[in-house]
């Protein structure tokens, strides 16, 4: 892929205030039809990019392309066919959802009218609003402003969405009612989207970014960044005198190393292996033939989130 | 625009700065004429100038029965309208792009394709029209048939009297641009209040404090004395 082949493509792309660097050279690529979670902890720089792609503040140094145009030269030009969602989505508290569509729309389309309208209640159907459409937003709650800002963000049907921590304030419900609007959404666009709800990111991305203190740390496909952490983890919880049988574990080529945590009366024991077919086949004779009692035994599933820990943790070493 | 884009559809044709601007006009301009804000906004001005008025016109008749001279009405009305509005002014545009900027409605009204000459200028033309109508047009035909029916001024040139409110629209679109000016600037409502009434207030007592030996202050009356006396209305006595 070349750097067009992208929907978005930074290159050392940096800002910073004064004295701080919010965003250090970074070097984004995202695939086009992608769910592209950009994930970080708090002021780690994610919003500070969203802005620097939508033209909403001028990098310190670097570019980027966002499909295919310059994010400095054809700002408006990209923004004419990307959709965005703030954070904290905040809209004209005077208009209702149905006026906010149409004024969002007519940024875009000059009519005919009969379209525009057909378009509106399309949204409005999209992110369930049918009952509240024609309410003022003053009155809308978190979770009803974050729909609102999904469908005002698809109007145009965009073929980039930006979406900040679209999921942030809604409720479970809520929650997989956006998760499964993004899905749908594949189909037509590539979505790129912060959050920090990790779990979300695990069940419906592609791709992954992950970004400490400004500096990209990695960039990869979920499945791949679940596969190459490193070790498996088995998890067994033992009862009897385990002393004997921890000394002899840890001397195992194969074991990295293990994790004692104590619970009612027994002893679970997180234990890292660099070789899955040594520890299927040792790990329990070694237990048994100490005449420990194992209750479970089970291989940990690596979610995204203890692969997230471990990266920002080891990037702040 | 990907597939699903229809061809029913006509897209925006506005080039260069004014990318977006016939959207935001209209979309500040239902801010002001498509709810009660605006209705809100002349009574308030009705009571304020037209109420201070109202009792100058009071303080005249009741002058004038008992011998004295009354208050020069049309003075007091540049006066404390000129001030009253100024500050008015201030309290409203203060407002308008600081509290857009803290709410976010800026930042995503500018995430469409919109250049932010089209926005600035969009809040510059609607909050001036409506401004003018509340603070300015309305109350001065208020005053206008005010001094007509109940004063002993009468009816004065149609065309006088609109000369001094288009003098009093510009002083009042010169707060609105510079507050405006400095909502671009800053991010707090404050310090967008402070430098126009630091402004208003200095260049108030630069008049006062004029030296003697200012030409400045002398011109000042020279001028302005016999332009008041030069109106095309009689001035009370």
């Amino acid at each position: 892929m070349n750097g067009n082949d992208f929907v978005i493509h930074t290159e050392n792309l940096s800002r910073s205030f004064g004295e701080v660097h919010a965003l250090k050279s970074l070097d984004l690529r995202v695939p086009p039809k992608s769910i592209f979670a950009f994930l970080g902890p708090n002021g780690a720089g994610k919003t500070t990019t969203i802005k620097l792609l939508l033209g909403l503040l001028k990098p310190t140094r670097g570019g980027g392309k966002i499909l295919g145009m310059d994010i400095l030269r054809d700002s408006v030009d990209i923004r004419a066919r990307i959709g965005y969602l703030p954070q904290d989505a905040r809209f004209y508290e005077h208009m209702t959802a149905r006026q906010t569509l149409e004024y969002a729309a007519r940024f875009f389309y000059a009519g005919p009218q009969s379209a525009i309208n057909k378009r509106v209640d399309e949204m409005i159907e999209l992110v369930g609003l049918e009952g509240k459409a024609d309410r003022p937003i003053k009155g809308f709650s978190g979770g009803e402003r974050q729909r609102l800002g999904i469908a005002q963000a698809e109007v145009n049907y965009p073929d980039l969405l930006i979406l900040d921590e679209p999921a942030a304030s809604l409720d479970p419900q809520g929650r997989r009612g956006v998760l499964e609007v993004m899905s749908r959404l594949r189909k037509y666009a590539t979505v790129f989207y912060c959050t920090h709800i990790l779990d979300d990111a695990q069940r419906v991305s592609d791709q992954v970014a992950i970004v400490n203190q400004g500096e990209l740390i990695t960039q990869t496909s979920i499945e791949e960044l679940l596969a190459g952490t490193g070790d498996l983890v088995y998890s067994v919880s033992l009862k009897g005198n385990a002393e004997r049988a921890y000394s002899q574990v840890t001397q195992q080529s194969w074991v990295s190393k293990i994790e004692v945590s104590q619970n009612g009366g027994g002893t679970t024991w997180q234990v890292s292996v660099t070789d899955e077919a040594a520890a299927e086949d040792q790990l329990m004779g070694l237990l048994v033939s100490n005449g420990l009692k194992v209750s479970n035994f089970s291989r940990k599933e690596q979610n995204l989130e203890d692969v997230f820990l471990n990266i920002v943790q080891r990037s702040q070493k | 625009m990907n597939v699903n884009t229809s061809s029913q559809f006509q897209l925006v044709n506005e080039k260069g700065w004014r990318r977006g601007l016939g959207n935001l006009l209209r979309g500040e301009y239902s801010s002001w004429f498509k709810s009660s804000r605006l209705w809100k906004h002349i009574l308030i001005w009705i009571l304020i100038v037209n109420g201070m008025m109202g009792i100058m016109v009071y303080a005249a008749y009741d002058a004038k029965r008992n011998g004295f001279e009354g208050p020069p009405l049309i003075y007091l009305y540049g006066w404390f309208g000129g001030m009253f509005v100024a500050f008015g002014v201030m309290i409203i545009m203060q407002r308008v792009l600081v509290k857009e900027k803290q709410q976010g409605t800026a930042a995503w009204a500018l995430s469409k394709p919109v250049t932010r000459t089209a926005f600035v200028v969009s809040r510059l033309v609607v909050n001036s029209i409506a401004i003018l109508l509340t603070t300015v047009i309305v109350p001065g035909a208020v005053l206008y048939l005010t001094l007509g029916l109940f004063s002993d001024i009468g009816w004065l040139s149609p065309f006088g009297f609109m000369a001094g409110l288009l003098m009093f629209a510009l002083h009042t679109f010169y707060w609105i641009a510079i507050v405006l000016m400095m909502g671009t600037l800053v991010e707090s409502s404050s310090a967008v209040m402070a430098v126009p009434m630091a402004l208003y207030f200095f260049s108030g007592l630069g008049r006062i404090w004029s030296p003697p030996w200012s030409t400045s202050r002398r011109c000042h009356c020279s001028i302005a004395l016999p332009r008041i006396n030069s109106t095309p209305w009689p001035l009370p006595s």
